[in-house]
């Protein structure tokens, strides 16, 4: 009974109480001699006792299980979390900014006709953009107004009343017959326009004015003698101007090109 | 998903040994422990150890007969565990600097509750030498420790009668006595000879 594997089957047998009750006298003395002994019969009275208890084993089983699952995905700290919604809102926001930037500057309609909700019928951008803004909504007729003369100074296409009942107009009287352009013409930016004419009795010197739809004159040619005149649009910006023929001051003929 | 907990819930659950009240109480309770061990000289391994530590004396406390649970599970949890790491750090102290006395106002008086601690660091220990014994003898000592007799045990694991695997038993009980006896933890708050 020196060894420590002696020990150990001396151990065994007292715990599973296979000892005869001689046996049992003589270890229990030899304990009292041997603190190795003693030490070695506490522990296996402990482990006996601590590891016999099933709940408690499964218990800190789970325990560590959890610490070590816990620590391995540990979460993303609450102000981390925080901070990344704000950046997912901001961008989303700053990405709804450029759309309805976008859709409010871009002159073409066939995107908004195809696309309804981004269409101002739905008013707006998933009906939290205000849509297109009516020009009538203004409460008071100076507001109306004030409203209609903005959107008249920035528009090149809207038709000027002073020329517009005018166009199309031949003076009877006037011995010169315009045979082009047509009243209203139409074309591209960088086109030539003809302008040609007979005079019915003799040559009269005739002037060609254009304006655009403010009555700012953009052309004044005087004394063309000539029975034709090539207008070059190439440097004319987009918009509706008015063409005036004279001879001798007296107006033969008025008419509007729209250049598209 | 944030689940809350009520406290008879939770007590129950963790009485059961129910993994997902063992995670809610690491997640809500651990961080109240790291700071208790943190800013009194430990480390996170310390904090983890007290807070299974401080578990297991609650599992035991609740498992008495007669026990009952007065405050919420997280100021009990709170003081199990601040205690456990006062004691820890007396000990620490008395090993350190040689003292025989006690160095806390309380004096030197074993009490029943740090006969507890003291049990719940000693279950630690061995189950930490128990895990790292080989396979076999995880298995046999289970199978011993579940009361099953040495004929199934040897049935379940393949051996030829029940006089061997006694004498595995007695070979495994004594590997994990010496790796035990041989750990300075376990020097350090064990009164063996």
């Amino acid at each position: 009974m020196s060894d420590f594997l002696t020990h150990s089957q001396w151990i065994g047998k007292f715990t599973d109480n296979e000892l005869s009750s001689e046996e049992e006298t003589q270890f229990l003395f030899r304990a009292s001699q041997n603190p190795l002994l003693r030490n070695e019969l506490r522990l296996d009275k402990d482990l006996s006792d601590l590891l016999a208890d099933q709940g408690l084993l499964e218990l800190s089983e789970a325990i560590r299980k959890t610490i070590k699952n816990e620590k391995s995905n540990k979460r993303m700290p609450l102000y981390r979390q925080i901070a990344a919604s704000v950046i997912i809102l901001v961008s989303l926001a700053g990405l709804a900014g450029l759309i309805i930037n976008y859709t409010t500057q871009w002159d073409g309609q066939f995107f908004l006709a195809h696309h309804t909700f981004l269409s101002p019928q739905v008013k707006g951008l998933f009906g939290i953009y205000p849509g297109e803004r009516k020009i009538n909504s203004a409460s008071t007729p100076a507001k109306r107004r004030a409203i209609v003369q903005d959107n008249f100074k920035e528009d090149p296409y809207t038709p000027r009343p002073e020329y517009e009942f005018l166009v199309g107009t031949v003076t009877r009287d006037i011995s010169v017959f315009v045979i082009s352009p047509m009243p209203r013409v139409k074309c591209r930016v960088d086109s030539l326009i003809q302008f040609s004419w007979r005079w019915l009795t003799g040559p009269v010197p005739l002037s060609i004015e254009i304006s655009d739809n403010h009555g700012r004159v953009i052309l004044n040619s005087m004394q063309v003698t000539d029975v034709n005149y090539i207008l070059n649009t190439r440097y004319w910006t987009r918009g509706l101007y008015y063409y005036k023929i004279s001879a001798a001051d007296e107006l033969v003929t008025i008419g509007s090109i729209l250049i598209y | 998903m944030i689940i809350l907990y009520t406290n008879e819930w939770l007590v129950k659950g963790f009485m059961e040994g129910r993994e997902s009240c063992i995670k809610y109480m690491y997640r809500e309770y651990f961080p109240m422990v790291r700071s208790i061990v943190l800013t009194r000289n430990g480390n996170l391994e310390d904090a983890e150890d007290i807070f299974h530590d401080g578990l297991i004396i609650i599992y035991k406390r609740l498992k008495k007969s007669g026990f009952s649970l007065n405050s919420s599970l997280k100021t009990y949890l709170f003081s199990v565990c601040r205690n456990l790491w006062r004691r820890r750090l007396e000990r620490k102290y008395r090993l350190m600097y040689g003292m025989d006395s006690c160095v806390s106002d309380s004096g030197c008086n074993e009490t029943s509750e740090s006969e507890e601690e003291e049990n719940a660091e000693k279950f630690r220990l061995y189950k930490k030498h128990f895990a790292a014994m080989p396979e076999f003898c995880r298995a046999l000592l289970t199978h011993y420790i579940r009361k099953t007799s040495l004929e199934e045990i040897a049935r379940i694991m393949n051996y030829k009668d029940a006089e061997y695997v006694k004498a595995r038993k007695y070979y495994c009980k004594n590997l994990l006595r010496k790796k035990i006896l041989n750990d300075p933890e376990c020097k350090q708050f064990m009164n063996y000879e």
